[in-house]
């Protein structure tokens, strides 16, 4: 399996995304991940190493890292990315995106906060009506710090019908 | 006897000088160039310590702000404001909400950690946490995440996004 590649003179005993890990960083990496906030998904490559063999929980909310694991986004350096390679920062994982206006918006197009602080996929559209008047209606799938899961708002509501889609 | 090339010594002197000044140049340059590279390197290496020597300093530089709502935002401004404004012995003890909002849950440290991510892995210790607090270049840090939150829109937007 080769050697751990935090600790370079030890032999792994696992591997993590692309990572060889050794038994000292694998109990590291169990104890860290069992800090990982309840809310947060997939929690258990939400960790990074803190040097000196000191695993630690990534620290943020984790909304930017559920919308990287369910696109497969894997922008940035690797201290922008968790243990499998996910990127975990709201402003990396948009890198490279472009704005869809608000009525071109697709499922699966990323949805973020003004504030560039939160994010979240879309996942159900409902078109606008002209025969009864109403307007379309965007739901969004987010990891949410305030409900404590995986939850699905809609946007014009939950969001206030502010922040920006990404594609 | 009439010298008809009374020039002839001449150039040979001017052609010894001629290479001995560029000698003389090309050590000039060759001392001037790893004078150059030494000090930059010095310098570099001084930077750097000096943003790794303040955990602080080091947290905040390009760290993202991850919040979901305005309540969320509002106590992250608040908690900015108390590490500039509150003692040390009154941060240690004190209480601030959790992400539902339920107060008196997560200590100052939890409190940062739970919204701010580092632009490198870090961890954040009590112990210099609170002695690197005091002085003024983390001061200055704290207030200049400020400012950034109060440029609202785009808090992780403004500088970050554009730089990359």
């Amino acid at each position: 399996m080769g050697k751990c590649n935090y600790h370079p003179g030890r032999e792994s005993v696992n591997t993590i995304g692309n990572q060889n890990i050794c038994a000292q960083c694998q109990q590291g990496i169990t104890e860290a991940v069992k800090q990982v906030n309840i809310h947060v998904e997939p929690k258990d490559c939400f960790v990074w190493y803190a040097g000196s063999s000191n695993w630690q929980p990534i620290t943020g909310t984790g909304c930017a890292h559920w919308v990287a694991h369910q696109l497969g986004i894997h922008n940035g350096s690797s201290a922008e990315k968790c243990l499998k390679g996910f990127t975990f920062r709201v402003r990396t994982l948009i890198l490279g995106k472009r704005i869809v206006p608000l009525a071109n918006v697709r499922i699966n197009d990323i949805y973020v906060t003004p504030h560039v602080d939160h994010t979240g996929l879309v996942f159900k559209i409902i078109p606008a009506n002209p025969a009864n008047n109403t307007p379309q209606r965007i739901f969004i799938r987010h990891d949410s710090s305030v409900q404590r899961r995986v939850a699905e708002n809609e946007f014009a509501t939950y969001f206030n019908g502010r922040g920006s889609f990404y594609r | 006897m009439v010298n008809i090339y009374p020039n002839i010594n001449p150039p040979i002197k001017i052609g010894l000088q001629q290479r001995l000044i560029k000698r003389i140049i090309s050590v000039l340059c060759f001392c001037l160039f790893f004078g150059i590279l030494f000090v930059s390197c010095g310098s570099n290496k001084d930077s750097s310590n000096k943003e790794s020597s303040n955990s602080i300093v080091a947290y905040f530089k390009d760290a993202e702000v991850q919040a979901e709502t305005d309540e969320q935002r509002k106590q992250i401004k608040l908690v900015l404001s108390d590490l500039l404004n509150l003692k040390v012995d009154e941060l240690k003890v004190k209480k601030y909400p959790n992400y539902q909002n339920n107060t008196d849950q997560w200590d100052v440290i939890k409190f940062l950690n739970s919204y701010f991510v580092p632009s490198s892995p870090q961890v954040l210790t009590a112990d210099s946490f609170f002695e690197d607090l005091g002085k003024p270049e983390a001061k200055a840090a704290i207030q200049e995440r400020i400012n950034k939150i109060d440029g609202d829109p785009g808090t992780n937007a403004d500088s970050t996004l554009q730089k990359k």
